[in-house]
């Protein structure tokens, strides 16, 4: 019988997962796979690769879970498995090597303003509308940022921390993809 | 119950998935702000070996000539030492940035303020530091050698020159060195930063400017400093 246990916040779950209750586990893959394996589909081609990376996720975040630090947010740590994980996927499958480094210009460099402005619902789905037709054809970089801000809603600080880069770096990241997409159709 | 839930589950009740302890992540980030710290220790201490051995050997005093002095001062530079160091300023911020506060700032920032605290640290602790310590730095055969002294080939003609006035004119002096004489010429583009007063005959004092055979055109003069052993040839 699968213990049920109270609608708790993810980062306390992690917190019991660390404490030995691995059925608890099954209440983040519960909330979380389709949000991966949505994040899976705009870096992989195909349906089982997807399944075998969210499958590859989940089992390394059981395995470095004591290495979570639950004054942080959850989603952003298992993103960040899940963005090291689809890149080390494509990168085994690809003939040539990603030009996608961790290392970044645009993050070396202080953006005192972020670049990126703000939106509103119209925008917003109109952006969703260029994506859903011109993802596939942009960089992994941009297309990365899109996809955590548009479809998983995610906010600055939690894209900072899933790419490792600085806050402000984000928007003009952000503004830049949106050029790109835009010049894609 | 998903498909996927059932997998994972399965797999850590059989043992085929195992959570890893926690003392490894915490060793890894023990040894990594241990590694930080001897990076940057190294780094002060090279900074403070360097600020030392250019006061030895009187590089410091050429920005006070201007920008001929400034110009001369820095292809003196022992690059060779100062490239360790910023390799080792690099490596200091590439381990930063496994950090959160470190990913978060910008790396040109970091490594600003990682490079200045350390020139400024290297600079701090060569003044103050114990004096056995810096008297050991100074006495060192690495330090007096000419690998502190680097610079392109047609560049090494050692553009400082110390002695003790023995005849002085209006517009040239002889300049008793260690080895030999030499005729310095100056006039009024030469800088003075201690002043004229310091022209006549006894007085030791440093000169800027490249060697011509045995004549020296000035660019500047000034006092010697104390704290160079030279000090003691003064007759």
């Amino acid at each position: 019988m699968v213990e049920q246990i109270p609608e708790s916040s993810d980062e306390i779950i992690a917190v019991r997962i660390q404490q030995g209750n691995t059925q608890a586990l099954g209440i983040l893959i519960d909330r979380y796979e389709t949000k991966l394996k949505r994040y899976g589909m705009r870096f992989l081609a195909y349906d089982d690769d997807i399944n075998d990376a969210v499958q590859e996720i989940f089992i390394k975040t059981y395995q470095n879970i004591q290495s979570f630090d639950s004054t942080r947010k959850f989603s952003s740590w298992i993103y960040r498995i899940a963005h090291n994980e689809f890149i080390n996927h494509i990168r085994k499958h690809a003939k040539d090597p990603l030009p996608f480094l961790d290392f970044e210009v645009d993050a070396l460099i202080p953006h005192p303003f972020s670049e990126h402005t703000p939106e509103n619902d119209m925008e917003r789905k109109e952006v969703r509308e260029m994506m859903d037709k011109a993802l596939k054809k942009l960089s992994p970089k941009y297309r990365e940022i899109l996809l955590l801000f548009y479809y998983e809603e995610l906010s600055y600080e939690e894209i900072a921390d899933i790419l490792r880069i600085p806050k402000t770096t984000v928007g003009v990241r952000l503004n830049r993809a949106k050029k790109e997409l835009r010049k894609q159709l | 119950m998903t498909h996927l839930r059932e997998t994972i589950l399965k797999k850590i009740h059989e043992k085929e998935v195992v959570m890893r302890p926690r003392w490894p992540f915490v060793l890894r980030g023990i040894l990594r702000i241990i590694l930080v710290a001897v990076v940057i220790c190294f780094a002060l201490f090279v900074m403070m070996v360097l600020m030392v051995a250019l006061r030895e050997n009187g590089l410091m005093q050429l920005p006070a000539f201007g920008a001929p002095g400034l110009f001369h001062f820095f292809i003196n530079l022992p690059w060779l030492i100062i490239l360790g160091v910023f390799i080792a300023l690099i490596i200091v911020e590439i381990l930063f940035k496994k950090f959160s506060f470190g990913y978060r700032t910008p790396a040109l920032i970091t490594l600003g303020v990682i490079g200045v605290g350390t020139v400024l640290g290297g600079l701090f602790l060569s003044s103050i530091g114990p004096r056995a310590m810096t008297d050991r730095i100074r006495n060192n055969a690495f330090v007096r050698s000419e690998m502190m002294r680097e610079g392109p080939e047609f560049i090494r003609q050692k553009p400082l020159t110390h002695g003790i006035i023995r005849e002085l004119n209006v517009s040239d002096m002889l300049l008793e060195t260690e080895d030999e004489t030499v005729r310095v010429l100056f006039d009024e583009s030469t800088r003075f930063p201690d002043g004229k007063e310091i022209l006549f005959v006894g007085s030791p004092i440093f000169v800027g400017g490249l060697r011509n055979g045995s004549i020296i055109k000035a660019f500047g003069i000034s006092n010697e400093p104390p704290e160079l052993k030279f000090y003691r040839m003064r007759k």
